[in-house]
This record gives structure tokens, sequence and C-alpha cells, in this order.
């Protein structure tokens, strides 16, 4: 079986540190606008 | 048998006597066998309560009634629901505890085995009787199961057949089963810890079944006493729940919420104890506000026993009590809340890979997200005059139950499955399985959400044709997500038979004293305990 | 066996019980009792005779069970580790019986102050009523109920309270011999306690005849009738159950077993004991008396 992703380099994982930041980092960003633009939206 | 004891009775550490064969899992003490066998029973009854609404969906495919009577479609929605919570989820969080419990906790055994076996052997007798009138019936014995829905409202149910009073009786075995095991559970978890491990230093897992069990213990006799209120009434001439007695029917439904509210959080709790050691596992950092989440359990369980009449908002109560069960169930959101931060903040900058236990716990996150800000909905007693009975409750409490409830189990059973079996799952199949399982889930009960907001009421075999387009579409992700399950049951079923060997500390990332032991563990594991610092 | 025998092991071991088949037996028996009650009410099968069958089973498993528990305990197999839990497993059981009362005694305080004066003001408060006579003073069997008497509080019931509390006192008394390791006031003491028990329960038979033939009060006597016998037909029930373990216990008293240092089985069933006592007294209060 080789679908077992158990062994990752510190650089792997350094990589993925830094991407579960950025996307979280976007996912608010995301909430943020939605937030805004339902300032906008009349009912 | 190998009868290795000492002179006083002590089991011998080296091979404590147990049978081969069916007598092995007929008379075991040992909590890891008793844990397996309710992981089973709970996977073989999931299917019994999937099959049963995979009837029901095929039913609700189109308007009209084409595949059974409503009498028949009665009787299999309110057995579904029945079997799901006590025969497959209450099961599977007591599985859990049986096996993990004593490993995280350092403890040689569950604190009272013979009772615990008693726990899992109720279990099965009860499933018996609540199928059994289904298979009478075609026999020409009574006119089938009980046709109430889960909720056996009377008085409905106190004129209903005799469905009922098999319902009655199972529901008063499983209570006994689950009290058994609750006290098991809350015994073990004061009396068995390892020297060191203080409370607040218990594995949240640990905290999670704790409140839950005493939920447990505070409720289910109370459903029991419900019941048998019922049953005196049905044979006995009282009149509990008859206005012309004095009773009155919504005391029934006092009763029984008093019990169903925390049952809620009774089959959630495990869940969420189990899904901070998934994310901090697969996040590789330590958990996110410990002490928030102990916390937060506490808090949620006290709330959840005073916020019972949220579910008959629309049965007539005075305003007072209306404006009360509707701020206290709001609140419920806050500690909720605080658990979502815990979550999420555990994966912030984490080192995060995606194993199949983290794609579960992730779709977990976002999934019963849902089902809390719809629930939030449903708690708006103006909102709920609306939503009330609708198929949008229908979606919110699966949406709790199943993305909560049962992909949470899912989660637990891949995280824990190398350690059980010490052979590794094929991360292909567990992928594709959670793929298709929240595709399908969705395209299941997204659908019914809308359905419900349209004003389709539940609990009907037939309805308008404007709600056909939804119907069948939640119908198709039904049997998707229905026969996907197929493929959870045999990754289970050949990581049991074999497959790649699992390490003692399975996930690189994980942390506790589970991890410590082999994969399978010994039979008798921490006979000698471990000593926390 | 006439002396207690304590083996001080020094083994860290917790006591794991070897397998055992009688949980699986039990769960049988009570699968029979249940199917055999359902038969009986609906009028199929054998009813009472599979009853009957899974009574005997269940009867037999606890006699099976509880001789196998007492012989451990004997051989001294349970040390302080095991006592502990078989103390925090009564008190949470204690803890379950309590909440079972309580949904009675909720059902009681529910009708006597939600809906019984719910359907006596629906004249007043909406102009309209099913039942315009209904006055809604307690005790009543509604609207629609039969006549009856109600049950006095200080005939036959408070005699009751007396009993139950003096039985609460010849317990402690045992328990206090126990600890003194005085066995001739230990037996007097619970052969007391079994005694004021049964004449309770004598009481509470001959309470509930009269009930049914001279006062007209039968469960089917609306909210009061259905409250009064299920609070004190459950609380009699317990009480029995109670009697009986007080029975075994003084039997293994006579025979010599329990120290001063060890003896869980009697503080347990002790606990037991007060625990159904306070349920009477609350009883006492709000079914017979206010």
């Amino acid at each position: 079986m080789t679908d077992q992703p158990t062994d990752f380099t510190p650089a792997d994982l350094a990589r993925r540190r830094s991407a579960a930041r950025r996307l979280a980092w976007l996912l608010g960003l995301a909430v943020v606008v939605i937030y805004v633009l339902g300032l906008f939206i009349k009912r | 048998m190998n009868t290795a004891t000492t002179a006083n009775g002590h089991a011998d550490p080296h091979g404590e006597g147990h049978y081969s064969g069916p007598l092995r899992w007929l008379t075991t003490t040992n909590h890891k066998d008793i844990g397996t066998m309710y992981l089973t029973f709970s996977l073989i009854m999931f299917f019994v309560g999937g099959a049963m609404i995979l009837a029901v969906r095929a039913e609700l495919f189109s308007p009209g009634l084409q595949l059974m009577q409503p009498e028949f479609f009665n009787q299999l929605i309110g057995v579904h629901a029945l079997v799901m919570i006590f025969a497959a989820l209450m099961p599977a969080a007591t599985g859990f505890a049986n096996w993990m419990l004593p490993l995280m906790i350092g403890a040689p055994d569950m604190a009272l085995p013979r009772l615990n076996n008693w726990g899992f052997w109720l279990l099965p007798p009860a499933a018996l009787l609540l199928t059994m009138p289904f298979f009478l019936a075609l026999f020409g014995i009574g006119d089938g199961a009980l046709a109430t829905g889960w909720t056996f409202y009377a008085p409905l149910s106190v004129q209903g057949g005799m469905g009922v009073d098999f319902a009655i009786l199972a529901v008063h075995i499983l209570g006994i089963s689950s009290i058994m095991g609750s006290i098991n559970v809350i015994v073990t978890i004061f009396n068995m810890r390892a020297p060191g491990m203080t409370l607040m230093k218990m594995p949240l897992f640990a905290w999670g079944w704790l409140i839950t069990a005493f939920l447990l213990l505070a409720t289910l006799p109370v459903l029991a006493g419900a019941v048998t209120m019922l049953l005196t009434d049905r044979h006995f001439g009282t009149q509990f729940f008859d206005a012309a007695g004095g009773g009155d029917p919504i005391l029934f439904q006092h009763l029984f919420w008093f019990f169903g509210h925390p049952e809620v959080y009774i089959l959630l709790l495990p869940v969420w104890g189990l899904m901070p050691h998934v994310l901090a596992t697969f996040s590789r950092k330590p958990t996110y506000g410990y002490k928030a989440q102990v916390y937060s359990f506490i808090v949620i369980g006290v709330l959840s026993l005073v916020v019972w009449a949220h579910h008959f908002f629309t049965a007539g109560l005075p305003v007072p009590a209306l404006i009360y069960f509707m701020f206290s169930t709001m609140a419920i959101s806050i500690p909720l809340a605080v658990l979502f931060f815990c979550w999420i903040a555990t994966m912030w900058k984490g080192a995060m890979t995606f194993e199949t236990p983290m794609l579960f716990a992730v779709g977990f996150i976002v999934l019963f997200g849902i089902a809390g800000l719809t629930g939030l909905i449903l708690a708006d007693v103006a909102a709920d005059a609306q939503y009330h009975h609708s198929y949008f409750v229908v979606a919110h409490f699966h949406y709790a139950l199943f993305a909560g409830g049962i992909m949470g189990v899912m989660t637990g059973v891949y995280y824990w499955l190398p350690k059980w079996t010490g052979h590794m799952y094929s991360e292909k199949l567990g992928k594709l399985h959670f793929w298709l399982t929240v595709v399908s889930f969705n395209l299941t009960f997204m659908p019914q959400f809308f359905l419900g907001l349209a004003g389709m009421p539940r609990r009907i075999p037939d309805y308008a044709l404007q709600f056909a387009e939804f119907n069948a579409i939640s119908t198709v992700g039904a049997m998707i997500l229905g026969f996907s399950q197929l493929l959870f049951a045999w990754n289970i079923w050949s990581c049991i038979r074999g497959g790649e060997k699992a390490e003692p500390r399975v996930w690189e990332g994980a942390e506790g004293l589970e991890w410590e032991l082999s994969s399978p563990p010994p039979h008798h594991s921490w006979e000698i305990q471990p000593v926390i610092k | 066996m006439n002396t207690s025998t304590e083996h001080p092991v020094s083994s860290p071991h917790y006591f794991v019980p070897q397998p055992t088949l009688y949980p699986v037996i039990l769960s049988a028996g009570m699968f029979m009792l249940a199917f055999g009650f359902i038969q009986m009410l609906n009028k199929f099968g054998a009813g009472g005779w599979v009853m009957l069958a899974g009574t005997a089973v269940i009867i037999g498993v606890l006699f099976a069970w509880f001789g196998k528990v007492i012989s451990e305990s004997q051989s001294g197999a349970y040390r302080d580790w095991e006592d502990r839990s078989f103390r925090h497993g009564m008190i949470w059981f204690i803890g379950t019986e309590v909440m079972f009362f309580a949904a009675f005694f909720g059902a009681l305080f529910y009708v006597r102050v939600l809906s019984v004066p719910t359907l006596a003001g629906m004249e007043a408060a909406h102009g309209f009523s099913l039942w315009p006579e209904f006055t809604g003073t307690w005790p009543t069997s509604g609207p629609g109920g039969a006549s009856f008497t109600p049950m006095g509080a200080w005939g036959i019931p408070a005699l009751n309270t007396a009993l139950l509390l003096s039985s609460g006192a010849t317990i402690t008394w045992a328990h206090w011999a126990l600890l003194r390791e005085n066995r001739r006031q230990l037996i007097l003491g619970l052969a007391a306690t079994v005694l004021l028990g049964s004449i309770f329960l004598g009481f509470q038979a001959w309470e509930y005849h009269h009930a049914y033939t001279e006062l007209g009060l039968t469960m089917g006597a609306g909210a009061y009738g259905a409250t009064f016998f299920m609070l004190t037909g459950f609380h009699g029930f317990h009480v029995t159950l109670g009697t009986i373990m007080l029975t075994v216990i003084l039997l293994r008293s006579i025979s010599g077993h329990f120290t001063a240092k060890r003896h869980f089985a009697f503080e347990g069933v002790a606990w037991y004991w007060h625990f159904v006592d306070v349920v009477w007294l609350i009883l006492f209060i709000f079914v017979y008396w206010v």
C-alpha cells in the first residue's frame, strides 16, 4: 500500500503550515466581504 | 477454558482465561471485546435503520402512493428513528467509550466488567423487540410496529396498536442498558484514572463522555417513567394524558422532551470529545482551549436539561414559557460557538494533512455548523410557528445527527481503526467514502430545507405536486448516501482481515496514552498503571 | 464460613472477573418477561407462561450472580480500589432511581399546578368550556371522572411514616453495631428493620384493598387515582426490593459476613433504604397530606 501519507519532511510540514494560515486569512476575508455585502442588500 | 487464576481469585496478568468461539463474545468481561461488540452491533443496526429509510425515500421519490400504505410508511419512519438513535448512534458512542476510555486514562479495564457485558447484551433483545412487530404482522399477529413516529406522542400512542407496547418495552430495556453503560463510564473515570491524571489533565474525549453519562443518568429514568405512564394509560385505565381525567396530552411531550433534548447532546458530546484529538493530531499542534472546551461541555450539559419545550412551541404553551425556552435555547449557542472556535483555532497555522479522519472532522465542522445555525432559526418562537413539523426540521436534525453524530462516529472509527485492528485501512477507499458521503448527504438534505421553507410537512407519504422535483433530488441523494456506506463496511472488514501493519503511534502527530500501547493493544492494557507527571 | 477473610494483597492489579454467562442469561430472561407481558396485554401466544418463565430465569440468575459476587467478596478479591468502584456505582444508581421518581412527581405537580386549574378555568379565560361545571378542586378525578373518596393522611399513611422513619433509625443502629463489631446488635437491628419494612408493606396492601373496595379509589380515578397509585405503587415496589435486600444482608450477617472495615453490601443496602425512606416522606407530604 503506497497511499498512506505517513512520512512528511519538515519542509513539507512548513509549507502546509503557511498554506493553512493563508487559507484561514482568505476564509476570514470572505466572511468579512459577505458581511459587508449584506449591509447593502435591501429586503 | 484457561483458568489461570491465583488463589484469591485475581486474574493472572499473563493469561486471563477466556473462551474461544461464540462463547468468548457471550461471556467476555474485557472492555475491548465488549467495545468491539458495541461497534459491530451499531454498524449492523445502522444498515437496518438505513434500509428502512431508503424504502421511505423511494416512496417519496414522486407524489402519490407507489410502494406502501401510509400506515406502513409511518411505522418505517418511527422505527428508523428509534433504531438509528438507540441502536446505531448510542451503541457506537458506548463502543468508543469501552474501547478507548481505559486506554486513554491508563486504566486496566472498565470499573465494573460484568455489568459492562450486561449493558451490551441487553441491546440485541431490545432491537428484536423493536423490529419484531414487522414480522409478527406477516403472520397476522398485530398491525405492525409503532406508527406514531419515534416520539410516541399521546393520545395517538394511547390509541395505537400493539407495536406501541413493543416499543415501550424496548425503550425500557434500552434505557437499562444505557444506564448500566453510563454508571460504568462514570465510575471508570472517577476511580480508574492513572495516578497523576487529574480531572483537568484528562483527555477531552473522557470529559465529553463524562457529561454524556451524567445526562443519561438524569434523563433516561424520566423517559422510562413517561413510557410507563403511557403503558398504564393504554392498558390499566390511568388518565395521565387524558383531559377528561384531569390529565394532559402535553404532559407527555414535557416528559418525553425532558429526555429527548438532552438526548441530542448525549449523541453529540462523545463526538465533540473526540473531535479535538483528531484535529490536533492532523494539525500537529496541541489542542486549543482545553479548559474552555471542558467548561463548554459542562455548560451545554446543564443548559440541555432546561430547554426541552422548544420542541413543542406550537403545542400551546403560555407566552412567558415560550420566551424562557426561546432564550435558554439560544443561550446554548454561546458555549457551542466556543467549541467551534476552539476546533478552528486548533487548525490555525497547523501543518495540516488530510487523512480520512481529518477529512471527516473538517466536514463535520462545516456541516454541523449548518445544523447549529438552522437550530437557531427553529429556536425562534415566531419563526418556529412556520417551520414546526416541516421538512426544515427534518433537514436540521439530520445535519445535527448525521453530519454531527454519524460523521463524527466515522471520524472516530477511521482515527482509531488502526489502533483496534493493528492494520491500516485503505486511504483511497476512505477518501472515496468521505467524498461520496458528503456530496450525497448534502444532495439529500439540502433540498429538504427548501421543501420545509415551502411548507412541506414531515411524516407524510404523499405530498403536493410543487414539491416533486426537490423530493426526487433528495431521494437520489439518499440512495447514493445509503449505498456508499457499503464502502465504509467493506473498508472496515478488509482492515480487520489484514493490511499494512500499524505502528503503536498510528498517526505521527498523535498525543496521548492510547498511542503508547501496541496496535492492537494487548488483551490487558495498563495492567500496571502509567504515572502521569 | 464463619469469619470473613481479608487477604492483604500487595499486587496493584484491579480485579477483573472471569468471563461469565450470567449477564446474557439475565438479558434473555428479561426479553422473555417483556415479550410475555406484551403477549398478555395483547392476548396472543402463551402470555403469562412466558412471563413466568422469564421471571424464573431472572430470579435464578440473580441468585447465581449475587452468590458469585458474595463468594468473591468473601475470598478477599475486593480491596479498597474495587470497593470504591462499588460505592460510586451504587450512588449513581440511586441517582437514576431519584430521577425515575422525579418523573412521576413531575406528573403529579403538572396536573395539580397546570392541567387541572387550566381545565377549571376554561370558562373564565375563553368563555367556553367542554366542562363548565368543573371546579378543579384537588383531589379530583377530572371533569369526566368517576366519584371517589380520597385517601386521608392521618390514618394508616401517618402510621406508615412512623414505621419507615423508625426503620431508618434501626438500620443506623445496626450500622453502629457493625462498626463496633457487635454482631448481636447488628442482627437485631437488621431484623427490626426487615420487620418494620414488612409491616409497612402489609399496611400498604391493606390500604390498597380499602381504596378499591370501599373508597372507589382506583387507578382509573382520573389524575388523582393515576398519580396516587403509580407513586405509592412504585414506592411500594422499591420497599419490597429493599426488604429483600435487607433480608439477604441479615442472613449474611448471621453467617458472619462483614467486618467493621469492609461491608460495602451493608452500606449499599442502607443507602438504598434511606433513599426509599426519603421518597416516602415527599410522597406523604404531596400525595397524602397537602
